[in-house]
């Protein structure tokens, strides 16, 4: 007996079924250049020797005043002017939004997925909690995973960029994050 | 009110069989339940005795022959009340329920219902085009029937994208679940398709009940009736579809808050 009858390639299968479970909301459109239908290729590990990616010439992220949610929304900004960010989208550790910029749902429902399994598997394969899980989109579109620490807890930061990011460029926006969690 | 259309990708696995008998389990759980026949070649009445077949239904009514009262019969079980196809021409069949003018008295007689019953089941015509897809276009929730057989499986991403694509073009819509049907769970081939789907299908859609292809349908298709009043006790398959009716009862929101619901000691 053979295992397989259908002939049904799942991940197909499932894009099939998110448009015909709910009603599409009314949401921001998927990044230029992707549908929303397009597959999520498995989550690659940063030790992959990452392809050689220019490092852009960074402007640091400027110390902030203001609330939380005013620092956020400057960390935005710097990742869309600095880092040609696609999508960004910020969640705490039990996965609540708490800001985002360009995310379709299907996006969002990647990264919160991926920060959850992050928070609870993270402390067990890395007890420092740092690093970066880093899952290809499509040729052109990467979401990269990083976490930081603030008061309230672990904050993970998902960004979708065009490139695999490099060592320097992602410890950039490691210390962007953590400036922009750090209570002043 | 809710409105569930029961639909198919292909013929012959057992839409109106499972219509049917899971209106009569839903009206029997004590909900007010209309059957709606939209299959222009009226499979509903053809399943049914009491010449069923020959009366004025939701065709006369979309004429505007007939008023909603006259078209909706009264059935042995209180809760359960039928609107046959009634009697379409050649060529309201051709177009059934895709012109405007046909599809603004359907809402309308949809509108109508919700003043009388808690749910509508709508029985259709198989595939995604032509009948169905008008009725498809115009109610929101969806029961796909797949027969468990490996062409059914096979079929189901075509005919979802199908749905998902008159649902754009429609009023939205979504499917509740994929029941599978015509399952022969001494046939290894059947058995194997139930357990892929069921792994391939997201588990909230998926049914622990599944519908065994019976004799007893057979049967009770001779006799023109649901199983529930094939015998004074009916047959087991009837309980299937009462397994149904309580998987179905949450994901279409019906429930009973007002009603104290807590579980009750059998020994006062």
């Amino acid at each position: 007996m053979k295992l397989a009858l259908s002939w049904i390639d799942p991940l197909e299968l499932r894009t099939r079924f998110e448009a015909v479970v709910e009603k599409p909301p009314a949401a921001p459109p998927w990044p230029e250049g992707r549908s929303a239908g397009q597959r999520v290729a498995p989550v690659a590990s940063q030790t992959q020797p990452p392809p050689a990616v220019e490092l852009a010439c960074l402007q640091p992220f400027p110390s902030q005043e203001g609330g939380l949610s005013r620092r956020l929304a400057s960390l935005i900004d710097w990742l869309r002017g600095q880092m040609k960010a696609q999508a960004v989208f910020i969640c705490d550790d039990d996965c609540l939004v708490l800001a985002q910029w360009g995310c379709a749902p299907e996006l969002a429902a990647a990264a919160t997925w991926l920060a959850a399994t992050w928070n609870s598997a993270g402390p067990r394969v890395c007890p420092s909690g740092d690093g970066t899980v880093a899952v290809q989109l499509d040729n052109n579109a990467w979401l990269m995973l990083l976490s930081g620490r603030s008061v309230w807890g672990r904050v993970y930061l998902g960004v979708c960029i065009d490139q695999l990011a490099e060592p320097l460029t992602i410890r950039a926006m490691q210390d962007a994050l953590s400036s922009a969690l750090k209570e002043k | 009110m809710t409105v569930l259309t029961i639909v198919s990708q292909k013929g012959g696995v057992g839409k109106t069989t499972v219509a049917l008998n899971l209106a009569f389990s839903i009206a029997g759980r004590g909900w007010k339940t209309l059957l709606i026949d939209t299959d222009p070649q009226g499979s509903i009445g053809l399943s049914l005795r009491g010449g069923v077949a020959g009366r004025p239904g939701l065709a006369d009514y979309l004429r505007g022959d007939m008023g909603f009262e006259d078209t909706v019969l009264s059935t042995r079980v209180p809760e359960l009340g039928l609107l046959p196809v009634g009697r379409p021409t050649f060529s309201e069949a051709c177009t059934w329920l895709q012109e405007p003018d046909a599809q603004d008295a359907f809402r309308h007689l949809l509108k109508r219902a919700s003043e009388d019953w808690d749910i509508v089941l709508i029985d259709t015509a198989a595939g995604p085009y032509g009948p169905a897809r008008g009725v498809l276009g115009m109610t929101p929730a969806a029961l796909v029937l797949m027969q468990a057989e490996p062409l059914g499986i096979r079929s189901l991403p075509s005919y979802l994208e199908a749905l998902a694509e008159i649902w754009r073009h429609g009023e939205g819509g979504r499917v509740v679940g994929v029941l599978l049907t015509m399952v022969q769970p001494r046939r290894a081939a059947s058995m194997a398709v139930v357990q892929e789907t069921l792994r391939l299908i997201p588990a909230e859609l998926g049914f622990d009940a599944v519908v065994v292809r019976d004799p007893i349908f057979l049967e009770a298709s001779a006799e023109g009736v649901p199983l529930g009043l094939l015998r004074r006790s009916p047959p087991p398959a009837a309980a299937v579809f009462e397994q149904i009716a309580a998987e179905l009862e949450p994901r279409l929101a019906l429930c009973t808050e007002e009603v104290e619901d807590e579980a009750r000691s059998l020994v006062d």
